[in-house]
C-alpha cells in the first residue's frame, strides 16, 4: 500500500456510524481500484507538476527497478533517457495544460541502466482549475522494439544482399504476381523496386514471352522442383545469354506459395567458354591432324596425350594409351632405352632429338623431345614428336645407291673415255696415215699424169704435123685416121689434166691469188673463149649483170675456170640453137652468179650426185660434148676454195640453172670500166 | 744468117718431133741429150736459143740453165724451158732459174714455132739496141 494514499487518506474522522458505514464502503472501494492500479500490466505513474511521482503502481516499480521509498525522492526526468527528454518534456507541458496526450513513445532508463522502451499516454488531473497530477499508463515496448529492430536489420542486410547482388531477382506469389525484385531487376524493368509490387510479366513483357514467363512459373509451382533455364536475347544487335534459375518458395508445409528468379547475365562467361571450347578444338584438331606423331608425356613417362596419327601407328585406342608408360606402349620395355630423347631431355634441360630405326614398325623416326617447364624452370613434361622418315631415309639410300651405281658407270665411262681417247689417238694416227696415203695419191696421180702426158706428147705431136703433111703428103682416109687418133689423144690429154687439176687441189698444192677482181672481164674472157663453141652449135648466150657491180674478191683464174666449166657443160647438154645465159647479181655480201640453159636438165635424183668425180649424164650426140666426168667435180672444188658454194636448179627436159657464190670485195668499189660499157 | 737453135732433150723421140716441127723454118738446129753435153755444145756452138727440157738425166734442166746463166755469154740467150710438171711452184721455180718462157708438153706443133720466131725477133730487137 503507498504510504502517500495512506497519508491522504488518514484525516482525522468523528465516529458517526453511517458515516462510518460510509467511510468502510469507500474504503474498500478504494482498496479496490488501488489493487487493480497496483497490479495492473501495465506501468502507471502520476506526476505532480514539479515533476515528482505521486503515484506509480507495481508494475512500474518491477520494470525500472525501483523501491517505493527510492520512487518519493525521483522526478519524472531523473528516470527518462536524456534522447526522450525533450519530446517528453513537450507532452509534460501540453498534459498539465489539460491535453491528453496518446501515442507516447519514450525511453525510460532502469535503476540498474537499462532502457526500457514505453508507449503509452498521459492526462492531467485538475483541482480549481490548477493541475493536481497526471495520469499516465504506459507499456514496456522494449522487447517489440528489439524485435522490430532485428527485423528492421535482417531485412536492410537482405535487402542491401539483394540490392547489390549482379544477379536480377524476384519473388512472384504462385499466381505469378510480383512480390518483389532487386534493383537490378527493377532497372531492367526500369521502374522502381517498390513499384513492382502486384505486378505480372504482362506488364512488362510482350504477349508471347509473358505468355512463356507465365508457363515456366506454373511448370514449377506444380512440380515443386528448382528449374535452370538459359536464354539467348538479341538486344541492340548483340547477343545477351542469360541463365535464369526459378526456385519454388515453400512454406513450412511444404506447400509451393511463390517463385524465387534469379537472372545472371552469363554472356562473357559463355563466350569465354566459347572460345576455350573453340580453342580446345582447335589444339585437338591441330593436334590430331598432324601428320606426325605427337606424344605429351609427363616427366615420368606417363603417357599424357596422344594424337590421332599416333594411335594409328600404335595400332590402339586413347584409353588403352594414356597414363601409361611411354617406353612400354612405344618400345614394350621396362625402362626408357639409351637413346630416348626425352631421358637425354631430363639431363641436358634441352631439345633432344635422335633418328632411329623402330624394328618393331619396321619404319624410321626422326624423334624430338621439347621439355616443358614450370615456373621454377623444372621440367614437367615433354612434347615427343615423331616424324616417320622411312620414305626420305629410302629415298637416301636409293639416292646413295643410285649413286654408287652412277660412279661405278663413271668409272666404267672413264675407263671408256680412256679407250676412247687411245681410240682417237688411233684414229688420229690412222688419219694422219690416210693424209699420207691421200698425198701419196695426189703425188702419184701428178706424177702418173706426168708420166703419161709425155707420151702423149709425142703421139698428138707427130699426129699434128702429119696432118700438116710436114713428113710428106697424105691422103683423105689417112687423114681421117690421123683426126681420130687427134680426138682420141686430146680427149685423154683432157682427162689428165682434169685428174691433175683434182688432185692438186686435193692433196692442197693448189696456191689461191686472191684478190679484188672485176666479173665483167672474166665473164667476157670465158664468152670469147667460147664464142667458136657456141657459133658451131647456134646457141645464144645472153650476159645479165647490172651497172657498175662490185669487185668480187677471188682467184682470177680459177674464177675463169669455174665460169668456163660451167658455160661449157651448159652447151654441151643444150640442143643446138638453145638459150644459154650468164647471170650475176648481189646477194647480202655475196655475188651469186649464175649459168642458166634451156637444155636436157637434170632430174632430181642426179641432182645431188652430179658434183661427185666420173658422174656423167648421157650428153646430147654431136662433136667434141663428151667430158671427162671430172668437170663439175673440179668447179665445185675451185667454188669451195674461194669460200664459195655451188647448186644446182634443175627441172628434166626444161634446162638447167647452176649457181655459185663468190665474196663480194671487201670495200666492194665498183668497176669504174663498168660504167662506161 | 741461119738461126742457131740447141735442142736439149735426152728423149730423142721428142728430139725427132720438135726437129720436123721446125723443119719447115730455116733454122740451123743443134742437139744434146744431157746437161755437160748440152754445156759443151752452147759453149762451142753459141746458139741463138734453148729449148731446155727440165726433166734431164743426172744434171737436171734447172741446173744447166743455172750455169749458162753464170756465163756472160749466155747471159741473154733466151731459154725456153719444155716441161711435163704443172705442179705447184713449177713457174716460179722455172722463170728463177733464168728461163726466159716456159712451154708444157705436150709440144703445141703449131704454138711452138711462133713462141720461137717472137722470141728471137725480140732478142734481135734488144741486141741491136745493145
Amino acid at each position: 500500500m503507498p504510504k502517500k494514499g495512506e497519508v491522504l487518506n488518514n484525516a482525522p474522522s468523528p465516529a458517526i456510524t453511517e458515516r462510518k458505514r460510509m467511510e468502510e464502503t469507500l474504503q474498500e472501494s478504494e482498496e479496490w481500484y488501488r489493487d487493480l492500479l497496483e497490479n495492473a500490466n501495465d506501468l502507471i505513474q502520476s506526476v505532480v507538476p514539479d515533476g515528482h511521482f505521486h503515484y506509480v503502481n507495481k508494475t512500474w516499480r518491477k520494470v525500472l527497478g525501483y523501491s517505493e521509498e527510492e520512487v518519493a525522492n525521483l522526478t519524472l526526468w531523473d528516470i527518462i533517457h536524456p534522447d526522450s527528454i525533450p519530446h517528453c518534456r513537450e507532452f509534460f507541458q501540453k498534459v498539465i495544460s489539460g491535453e491528453t496526450v496518446n501515442d507516447i513513445e519514450a525511453v525510460f532508463v532502469a535503476k540498474d541502466g537499462r532502457l526500457v522502451t514505453v508507449e503509452g499516454s498521459a492526462n492531467c488531473r485538475f483541482k480549481g482549475g490548477e493541475p493536481l497530477a497526471t495520469r499516465g499508463i504506459f507499456r514496456d515496448i522494449t522487447e517489440r522494439k528489439q524485435t522490430e529492430e532485428a527485423l528492421r536489420k535482417s531485412e536492410e542486410k537482405y535487402r542491401v544482399l539483394l540490392t547489390n547482388l549482379p544477379q536480377k531477382i524476384f519473388h512472384k506469389d504462385r499466381d505469378s504476381i510480383y512480390v518483389a525484385c532487386n534493383d537490378n531487376y527493377a532497372r531492367d524493368l526500369k521502374i522502381n523496386a517498390d513499384e513492382i509490387i502486384g505486378k505480372k510479366d504482362y506488364d512488362f513483357f510482350p504477349k508471347e514471352l509473358a505468355e512463356k514467363y507465365r508457363a515456366d512459373d506454373r511448370r514449377i509451382v506444380e512440380s515443386g522442383r528448382t528449374e535452370e533455364i538459359e536464354e539467348r536475347y538479341v538486344q541492340n544487335g548483340q547477343e545477351q545469354i542469360v541463365h535464369t534459375v526459378k526456385t519454388p518458395i515453400k512454406d513450412e508445409n511444404g506447400n509451393v506459395i511463390g517463385i524465387l528468379g534469379i537472372f545472371s547475365d552469363i554472356t562473357e562467361r559463355k563466350q569465354a567458354q566459347e572460345a576455350l571450347r573453340k580453342a580446345e578444338e582447335d589444339w585437338r584438331n591441330s593436334f590430331n591432324s598432324l601428320e606426325d606423331v605427337m606424344i605429351i608425356i609427363d616427366k615420368d613417362y606417363n603417357i599424357e596425350n596422344i594424337n590421332d596419327c599416333g594411335l594409328a601407328l600404335l595400332e590402339k585406342s586413347r584409353e588403352e594409351v594414356i597414363g601409361r608408360k611411354c617406353y612400354q606402349v612405344i618400345d614394350d620395355r621396362d625402362s626408357p632405352p639409351e637413346e630416348c630423347p626425352c631421358k637425354l631431355a631430363l639431363k641436358t634441360k634441352q631439345v633432344e632429338s635422335v633418328d632411329l630405326y623402330e624394328e618393331r614398325f619396321g619404319k624410321y623416326f626422326s624423334i624430338k623431345s621439347s621439355p616443358i617447364f614450370d615456373e621454377k624452370g623444372e621440367i614437367v613434361k615433354f612434347v615427343d614428336l615423331r616424324r616417320d622418315i622411312t620414305e626420305r631415309k629410302r629415298v637416301e639410300r636409293e639416292l646413295q645407291e643410285k649413286n654408287e651405281q652412277l660412279d661405278a658407270q663413271n668409272e666404267e665411262l672413264q675407263s671408256q673415255s680412256e679407250e676412247l681417247m687411245s681410240q682417237q689417238q688411233e684414229l688420229m694416227e690412222k688419219t694422219r696415215e690416210v693424209e699420207k696415203a691421200n698425198r701419196l695419191k695426189s703425188d702419184f696421180l701428178a706424177n702418173m699424169s706426168h708420166e703419161l702426158r709425155t707420151p702423149l706428147n709425142v703421139i698428138i705431136g707427130f699426129s699434128e704435123l702429119m696432118t700438116d703433111e710436114v713428113p710428106g703428103k697424105i691422103n683423105k682416109e689417112q687423114r681421117q685416121c690421123l683426126s681420130d687418133v687427134l680426138n682420141s689423144s686430146k680427149h685423154l690429154l683432157n682427162l689428165i689434166n682434169d685428174v691433175l687439176d683434182l688432185s692438186k687441189i686435193e692433196s692442197g698444192k693448189v696456191e689461191l691469188k686472191l684478190e679484188n677482181v672485176t666479173l665483167t672481164e672474166i665473164i667476157e674472157s670465158v664468152t670469147r673463149t667460147m664464142v667458136p663453141i657456141l657459133r658451131l652449135r647456134k646457141q645464144s648466150l645472153d650476159i645479165e649483170i647490172e651497172e657498175r657491180f662490185p669487185l668480187v674478191y677471188a682467184d682470177e683464174g680459177k674464177l675463169g675456170q669455174v665460169l668456163l666449166n660451167l658455160v661449157d657443160n651448159a652447151t654441151k647438154f643444150t640442143p643446138d640453137g638453145g638459150k644459154l645465159k650468164i647471170e650475176a647479181a648481189r646477194d647480202g655480201d655475196w655475188c651469186q652468179v649464175s649459168v642458166i640453159d634451156n637444155g636436157t636438165g637434170i632430174k632430181k635424183e642426179d641432182q645431188e650426185r652430179i658434183f661427185e668425180p666420173f658422174t656423167q649424164i648421157d650428153v646430147l650426140p654431136g662433136e667434141n660434148r663428151e667430158g671427162t666426168g671430172l668437170g663439175l667435180a673440179l668447179t665445185k672444188q675451185l667454188v669451195e676454195m674461194c669460200g664459195g658454194k655451188i647448186w644446182v636448179e634443175s627441172e628434166y627436159e626444161k634446162g638447167s640453172r647452176f649457181i655459185f657464190t663468190v665474196p663480194l670485195a671487201t670495200n666492194g668499189q665498183p668497176n669504174p670500166e663498168e660504167g662506161n660499157k | 744468117m741461119k738461126k742457131r737453135i740447141l735442142i736439149v732433150e735426152d728423149n730423142p723421140v721428142h728430139t725427132r718431133l720438135i726437129e720436123m716441127t721446125l723443119r719447115a723454118k730455116n733454122y740451123t738446129l743443134l742437139k744434146a741429150t744431157n746437161g755437160e753435153e748440152a754445156l759443151d755444145i752452147a759453149i762451142r756452138e753459141r746458139p741463138d736459143l734453148i729449148l731446155m727440157d727440165l726433166n734431164l738425166p743426172e744434171m737436171t734442166g734447172f741446173e744447166v740453165t743455172k750455169k749458162l746463166r753464170e756465163n756472160p755469154t749466155f747471159s741473154h740467150t733466151p731459154i725456153i724451158a719444155i716441161t711435163a710438171y704443172a705442179m705447184r711452184g713449177d713457174r716460179e721455180r722455172v722463170i728463177e732459174s733464168g728461163c726466159d718462157a716456159y712451154l708444157t708438153k705436150p709440144i703445141d706443133t703449131h704454138e711452138l714455132p711462133k713462141v720461137i720466131a717472137e722470141m728471137l725477133l725480140q732478142c734481135n730487137k734488144s741486141g741491136a739496141k745493145e
